[in-house]
């Protein structure tokens, strides 16, 4: 059978095919990137498309997570400082009860009592970013105000809510009546001027009204603070298994995308080899000839 | 009986023929990396006796022939055709595959920054700041899509000129077909030049389109398209017709053949551009449809910063058909953040609207689809990078087969060095012993005539 050599269609075929695959090794070991267009592999590329969406998705729900803990830290602190004016004001309300209270302490009580009622107002009425805490879903006017004279909730019972992971949803804003009233017929400012009023006419009886009120304020607080606590919880273990997820993620991610270097380098060195073989078995298929032979 | 003097002819006839074999091989090795060259080989013949008593006249030359394997130059061509096709194939899906970018770079990137940009506005619905950047990752996401329709369909518009140029090529190749026709045909046997020019054009031709070959009796060839319509018969080439304006169609005698031309690189170029980029380019218009009405009947569903009922965030598409190239922020929200419906009850700290609009990332996009977006962009790659992939593969193994059957070519058709080397010893060898042979009669003749003397 006669084999005529072509040096272009059979070896420098051979030559290109071998500098294909070194440039494809080398292209993925300087890159770092397995996949260099959709079509070196489809599947993975469709899959690297949905493990981005995922760690997307993830870090939305991560930062979402950030911005809520910081509001409930805050809100959290708001309570606090809420719950022990209230402390005070029942202790300042039992205290100045019985008759022999001097006018002189009564007034001191009763400004006390205005000034704590004044303190709570502005506990209540915290914005974070400029946005109240209590206020619900109002956003652009102070949860508690007195209008006309009577204390009036500016803001809505909804609260903002935002998903820190798939179907968790927390409140970032709180209801205000929900704390400063509940469900009693006056709200715990109204309370507080009335306890005010009965101490500096010594009424023992409306004394008692008010700060009865005022220890159910308290455990409104109380309650709300569990609540709070709760959510913060929630979210420290959201933030574990949002982190463990991205994590997760993130590998499953590189494994479809990046190149793995021992892999990669083993083939880069196998196409280098194969191309220099192909340039070898070029030249030599090229250097001897019978016509080398003619005298 | 011959006599001295018909010997001498004899050795001068051998001379001749040897002198012609070196001159056969000068030709093969000078030829040797000629394009669609056959080798020829010299066929030689031995002059009979003129009587019983007569060794015989020497040799003479009977011709110089080509060789040629038509079934394999057929087949080469076939073969050719379907490569050329899948090149094309593979070639232009490149391209395409090029423009939509890579994980993480293209508009699965602009949908999680758009996402994220309501998710943020959601942690803080009366900032202004957050507002404008929906806005933005909006015109953004409208920009990726607006951006990938340009270049599939500057790629189009690249791939109908290549259809032009390659019609035209056709065309030129069926004009000069004709002519070696009539030169084939004018000249009798002395064709061998023309006829691997002829082969050449063949396998050219072959490459561009899905075309027929007819022998002629005269040695001439007909080519038709595969669909029958003519491309050259006998002296006469009918050329194809390209219509002037928009994408080309092409007319063979006054009709469209456009979409019967399915082989060969013209074949695979309009493939490309009449099936598989328009089927790209729906779906891309199918999903900023998608994304356009989802999230614009989501958005009117909820409150701006003033309280007011929300109106479109896109542009509202009016069809499904160039949704993606006119995706756009709708004007009045480009022009004032602040109606951005982030609220769903009206109240301006409410986020509940914004909340539920970056939650359609995790939630079937299409309408009445189980789909997210990113389940459809990902299924839209890897249908590029399929299919582009598969063209590569295919261009490659066809492209085994053309190899193998170059081969094959080579085998019949292909010259030697080691064969023209061991022709041109032998030729050498053969013209040095004639040589001598003349030498040898010439002396015997002097030998003769000094007896006369």
């Amino acid at each position: 059978m006669r084999i005529p050599y072509d040096v272009v269609r059979d070896g420098l075929s051979a030559i290109n095919h071998a500098a294909e695959e070194m440039a494809l090794a080398q292209q993925q070991v300087s890159s770092g990137q397995r996949i260099m267009r959709a079509g070196d592999d489809p599947l993975g590329t469709q899959q690297a498309v949905l493990e981005r969406a995922g760690l997307g998705s993830t870090d939305a729900y991560l930062s979402s997570r950030d911005a809520a803990a910081s509001r409930l830290a805050s809100a959290d602190s708001v309570l606090a400082s809420f719950g022990d004016k209230l402390a005070s004001v029942i202790s300042t309300g039992l205290s100045a009860r019985g008759s022999s209270i001097t006018p002189a302490a009564r007034a001191a009580a009763s400004a006390e009592v205005r000034g704590l009622r004044d303190s709570l107002l502005a506990d209540i009425n915290s914005s974070f970013g400029g946005v109240p805490l209590f206020g619900g879903t109002q956003s652009n006017i102070a949860a508690y105000a007195s209008v006309n004279g009577a204390w009036t909730y500016q803001g809505t019972s909804d609260t903002a809510k935002i998903e820190v992971e798939h179907g968790r949803l927390v409140a970032i804003t709180f209801d205000g009546q929900a704390l400063a009233q509940g469900t009693d017929t006056a709200d715990v400012f109204t309370l507080l001027d009335q306890l005010a009023n009965a101490i500096d006419i010594g009424d023992d009886a409306a004394m008692a009204a008010a700060v009865a009120g005022a220890e159910r304020a308290l455990d409104r607080t109380f309650r709300m603070q569990g609540q709070l606590g709760a959510d913060e919880r929630g979210l420290d273990e959201a933030s574990i298994r949002l982190s463990v997820m991205r994590q997760a993620g993130e590998a499953r991610r590189s494994k479809i995308e990046d190149t793995n270097m021992a892999e990669a380098i083993t083939r880069l060195t196998k196409a280098e080899t194969a191309y220099r073989a192909a340039l070898g078995s070029v030249s030599l298929a090229e250097k001897t000839s019978l016509l080398d032979y003619l005298r | 009986m011959s006599g001295l003097f018909e010997s001498l002819s004899t050795a001068s006839n051998s001379l001749l023929a040897q002198r012609m074999g070196l001159d056969v091989v000068g030709q093969n090795i000078a030829n040797i990396n000629t394009p669609g060259y056959s080798r020829r080989s010299l066929v030689l013949a031995e002059v009979p006796p003129t009587d019983s008593l007569s060794a015989g006249g020497g040799v003479s030359v009977v011709e110089v022939r080509a060789l040629r394997d038509a079934l394999v130059e057929a087949r080469l061509r076939r073969a050719q055709g379907g490569t050329a096709y899948d090149s094309a194939l593979a070639e232009e899906l490149g391209s395409v595959e090029a423009s939509i970018g890579m994980p993480g770079a293209s508009i699965d990137a602009e949908l999680t920054r758009f996402f994220d940009a309501f998710a943020e506005l959601a942690v803080d619905p009366t900032s202004a700041a957050a507002r404008d950047e929906v806005v933005r990752q909006g015109s953004a996401l409208s920009s990726a899509f607006r951006s990938i329709v340009d270049q599939v369909t500057n790629i189009r518009g690249d791939v109908d000129t290549s259809i032009r140029s390659s019609v035209d090529e056709v065309n030129r190749l069926a004009a000069e077909m004709a002519n070696l026709n009539v030169e084939i045909a004018m000249n009798g046997n002395n064709v061998e030049t023309i006829r691997d020019r002829q082969n050449t054009i063949l396998s050219r031709l072959g490459e561009l389109a899905d075309v027929a070959v007819l022998a002629r009796t005269d040695g001439g060839v007909d080519v038709t398209l595969s669909t029958g319509e003519p491309l050259v018969l006998g002296d006469t080439a009918y050329p194809l017709a390209l219509s002037a304006n928009g994408f080309t169609s092409i007319q063979a005698g006054g009709v469209d053949v456009t979409a019967s031309l399915s082989g060969g690189r013209i074949g695979g170029l309009l493939h490309v551009r009449d099936t598989m980029i328009p089927g790209y380019l729906g779906q891309l218009d199918q999903m900023a449809f998608d994304i356009a009405t989802t999230v614009n009947g989501m958005h009117a569903s909820g409150f701006d910063a003033y309280g007011v009922a929300g109106g479109n965030f896109f542009a509202p598409p009016a069809s499904v058909a160039q949704a993606a190239g006119n995706l756009s922020v709708d004007a009045a929200l480009l022009a004032d953040s602040g109606r951005l419906a982030a609220s769903a009850t009206g109240a301006s700290g409410d986020n509940a609207n914004a909340r539920a609009l970056a939650a359609l990332r995790d939630g079937p996009i299409p309408s009445g689809g189980t789909r997210t977006p990113f389940d459809t962009w990902g299924q839209f790659a890897y249908g590029v990078g399929s299919d582009a992939a598969n063209a590569r593969s295919a261009a490659s193994s066809h492209g085994d087969i053309v190899t193998q059957l170059q081969q094959l070519r080579a085998q019949v058709s292909g010259v030697s060095y080691d064969e023209e080397a061991a022709h041109m010893m032998r030729y050498q060898r053969a013209y040095e012993a004639n040589a001598r042979y003349f030498q040898t009669i010439v002396s015997t003749l002097d030998v003769l005539m000094d007896m006369v003397q």
